[in-house]
């Protein structure tokens, strides 16, 4: 066994890149906001504009929520209960939404059912494209956390309520859905906080009435300079992501307690009769969501040129570097990416193993703090290091913010998809492997590293994709030479001329490809974990 | 009152049950026996309606249950390792299948099932307070709330340790003969199968290979298998004329018909003292006395001896020849 005292030290790096990166800005936003004149505070607050943008950021966010659940349950079900031809494929296509960047999936929206899209209807600007786009981006989440819940019910708990009289709706009714509920909480949750802070599809896919407390964050400190206004809205951005926060931690906790959990391939079987309908149609419908706005951007990028080809990806060159400096986009793009992966391995790897051995309240604080970033919203982020980082180095023209900012964002998810890895090693095995004569080291060597390998490639991987793909707290921190290809999409998108747009679709393509492939990968290096994402 | 035939029932490939006929009378209650695989479990699954048959019939009163949905049945079962229901107290999963039925006075019925099952005023403890006794019984009372036409016990005493075992076998076996309810109840422990059942069926590879009384069942088990399955050990093949087998040069008159079988000399059959010289192998205190492995012909019988024997030694023993008995 791993000696208590090194066990606990393991966490320092990353308590200590949590408390200068994340809490410091975070107190000095929340410094700012409150320190300003409360007059100004009240007449921010009354606002009529202020109190729009709060009212359709929560309500926006709760009818993406409700709108994600009604078509993701289906599919977790579908997912978790049969066997089908294609099952792991769909299953990738899926999970693919999930880690694009958000101005990919803004563009793709546009692309799809924009000005001149190719369903020949114009939603930009209205709250549909909005809804669309985020039911597209979280229907992963919902799928994964309710269908690795669901795949592990004992069946016969539904087959005892039948056997006692229960009609089939009245069994989901009174025993699946309760038995489910703490994974559909935690979902909800989830796609709650991502709706509620979203940044880019927002900010691309909305209009001056159809806005986000993050966006408004983004716009009263970077276009008007208004800090003030900016740590206002931050400061009730905080509040609505804590409160989210909580309720996900709550049910993540009760997720699974109590119940008899079977392996999961116990529980599929194959779809016969009526059901093969039911679950063509629970996976169609998600799989149709997911494919068509990508398949779209691939379709633009072929057809660019007027004839069918790759030809269009010589856009990327075409693009007068004075404007946007694609070139360098890309190359800061993957630096950025490499060193955020390496940082966070060093950094969150060492955390997961301290949370995964402590579930006294050591574990759970140093859990809570280090999945605070989840929610916090990247462009507050961002915004607090501008406000925090001045003294006493000033590092806000440091261009190692960047890959820094993307570790943090980047931090929780490797730690979701970590630590049940590392608790299933369990200290049975180790037990084992020491009474056959292995030594600590030789234990950790032989049962801990091996087991641990595939879970730190998914997450070198995760951690990669979400640096490619960061954008609202990237807009803040990049210096003008550091710019990423996320901001470079954004720049092209907001230029005229048909090159820029072919460019913009082009490197939009780029990463959706090594997304997908970073998403096949995972899927291969999976967690066998309840509840995890 | 319960009429199985030709039961089929497919996982795939798999042919899990295979053509079997069954039948229970009212009062009575019937142990499926069988190994772990045999199909005993699906024959369950298959008459209260949650596995899919590929032939057969299945009536229950004179009605064919085959278009009957599992919640429309009736019929009660407990599960192996219970299922209760996890986000429920135990008052509501008794009374689960009450409310199912829209029954007037659930809560008093509740009562009255704990109380036949001991567990009065337990309603509000959490399933995963309880013990695997209590579990056990809370699951029966479950499925006896309702009043079910008849009820189906999978391996109702299987996740529980020996001692416990041994008393709610006793307690299970007064419920089913208080409350007069046929019953059906799969194991794999024989000892429990004749205790519990009026009449035994031991399934082997999803057919029916054996039925009647248990005594019926132990004392001619019709197969080697069979004979297996209840755990008999002195199986070994013999050729007999006129009345005398010839068993390692030495010659056994036993009551068999003439020509090469293979018989089953029944436990005590085989005493020590007599015209056979042969070997144990091994030898094991079994309370008051040791039971000594001795090897005969292309088998082995167990013996009982007063004192230890050691794996080797020579062994002089007798067999009475009404305790054979020829295998098909």
């Amino acid at each position: 066994m791993t000696p208590r005292r090194s066990s606990a030290l393991l966490a320092l790096p990353a308590v200590v890149l949590g408390i200068v990166f994340f809490a410091w800005p975070m107190v000095s936003i929340i410094a700012t906001g409150l320190s300003a004149d409360p007059g100004r505070i009240a007449s921010i607050l009354g606002k009529g504009t202020t109190l729009s943008t709060v009212w359709f950021t929560l309500w926006q966010a709760v009818a993406s929520t409700i709108l994600t659940l009604l078509v993701g349950i289906p599919a977790a079900y579908a997912f978790s209960r049969f066997r089908f031809p294609g099952r792991a494929l769909a299953r990738v296509l899926v999970t693919i939404p999930f880690v694009l960047p958000t101005v990919v999936v803004a563009i793709a929206f546009l692309a799809l059912i924009g000005p001149g899209g190719v369903l020949g209807v114009d939603l930009a600007g209205t709250v549909w494209a909005i809804l669309a786009a985020h039911v597209f981006f979280n229907l992963a989440v919902v799928i994964r956390t309710v269908g690795s819940l669901w795949s592990h019910l004992d069946p016969r708990l539904e087959e005892a309520a039948a056997s006692l009289g229960a009609k089939p709706w009245t069994v989901f009714r009174t025993i699946t859905l309760p038995l489910l509920r703490p994974s559909i909480a935690a979902a909800g949750a989830i796609v709650f906080l991502f709706s509620f802070t979203s940044f880019g599809i927002v900010l691309l896919l909305g209009a001056p009435h159809l806005t986000t407390i993050e966006v408004e964050i983004y716009r009263s400190a970077a276009l008007v300079f208004d800090l003030p206004a900016a740590a206002v809205l931050a400061l009730i951005q905080v509040v609505g992501v804590t409160t989210g926060l909580i309720i996900y931690a709550r049910h993540q906790e009760r997720s699974g307690i109590g119940q008899h959990l079977l392996p999961a391939v116990a529980t599929a079987q194959r779809p016969v009769g009526r059901q093969r309908w039911l679950v063509a149609a629970a996976v169609g419908m998600p799989l149709a969501i997911s494919v068509i706005p990508i398949a779209v951007i691939v379709w633009r990028v072929l057809t660019a040129g007027g004839g069918v080809g790759l030809g269009s990806l010589r856009a990327i060159e075409a693009v007068d570097p004075s404007v946007v400096n694609v070139a360098s986009a890309i190359g800061n793009s993957l630096q950025f990416g490499v060193i955020a992966c390496t940082l966070t391995l060093m950094v969150a790897l060492p955390a997961a193993v301290v949370i995964a051995s402590r579930r006294g309240p050591m574990g759970r604080w140093l859990d809570t703090l280090l999945m605070l970033p989840i929610g916090s919203s990247a462009v507050t982020l961002g915004f607090g290091f501008v406000v925090a980082l001045d003294a006493p180095v000033d590092l806000r023209a440091w261009w190692g913010l960047v890959p820094i900012a993307h570790t943090l964002v980047a931090m929780p998810f490797v730690i979701r998809s970590t630590v049940p890895v590392i608790r299933s090693i369990g200290p049975r095995l180790r037990e084992a492997a020491a009474v056959l004569g292995a030594t600590p080291g030789r234990v950790w060597r032989t049962i801990d590293l091996p087991m641990l390998t595939p879970a730190a490639a998914g997450a070198a991987a995760l951690a990669f994709v979400i640096s490619l793909g960061e954008f609202g707290a990237t807009l803040f921190v990049a210096r003008p030479g550091g710019k990423t290809m996320t901001l470079a999409i954004f720049s092209l998108f907001g230029r005229p001329g048909p090159t820029n747009l072919s460019a913009a679709f082009a490197l939009s393509l780029l990463l959706i490809v090594v997304t997908g492939a970073v998403v096949a990968l995972l899927e291969r290096t999976r967690a066998p974990g309840v509840g995890s994402f | 009152m319960l009429q199985v035939a030709d039961l089929t029932v497919r996982y795939g490939e798999l042919l899990a049950v295979d053509e079997v006929d069954l039948s229970l009378q009212r009062d009575e209650t019937l142990a499926l026996l069988g190994r772990s695989g045999s199909g005993k479990t699906t024959v369950l699954r298959a008459i209260a309606g949650l596995v899919p048959i590929v032939s057969g019939t299945i009536t229950l009163d004179g009605i064919d249950l085959g278009p009957i949905p599992p919640h429309q049945r009736g019929i009660g079962l407990v599960f192996q390792d219970f299922a209760l229901f996890p986000h429920l107290d135990v008052g509501d999963n008794v009374g689960y299948g009450l409310r199912m039925q829209g029954a007037a006075d659930a809560d008093g019925r509740v009562e009255e099932a704990l109380a036949m099952v001991g567990l009065e005023g337990l309603q509000r403890r959490r399933t995963d307070q309880l013990s695997g006794g209590q579990a056990q019984r809370v699951a029966l009372a479950r499925t006896l709330a309702p009043r079910p036409r008849l009820l189906l016990l999978d391996e109702p005493l299987g996740s529980l340790d020996p001692a416990l075992r041994r008393t709610l076998a006793e307690e299970l076996k007064a419920l089913l003969d208080r409350t007069g309810v046929p019953a059906i109840i799969v194991t794999h422990d024989t000892e429990e199968a004749f205790a519990l059942g009026d009449r035994v069926t031991v399934l082997v590879e999803g057919r029916a290979a054996a039925t009647g009384p248990p005594a019926q069942i132990w004392n001619e088990p019709r197969t080697a298998e069979v004979a297996r399955i209840v755990g008999h050990v002195g199986i070994m093949t013999a050729t007999v004329a006129d009345g005398i087998a010839v068993v390692d040069g030495f010659q056994v008159p036993i009551s068999a018909p003439d020509g090469t079988a293979t018989h089953l000399i029944r436990p005590g059959a085989a005493t020590i003292g007599g015209p056979i010289a042969a070997t144990v192998i091994s030898s094991r205190y079994r309370g008051p006395d040791w039971v000594a492995t001795v090897a005969l012909g292309d088998g082995s019988i167990e013996v009982s001896s007063p004192e230890p024997v050691s794996g080797g030694e020579p062994i002089d023993i007798g067999i009475d020849p009404t305790g054979v008995t020829t295998l098909a």
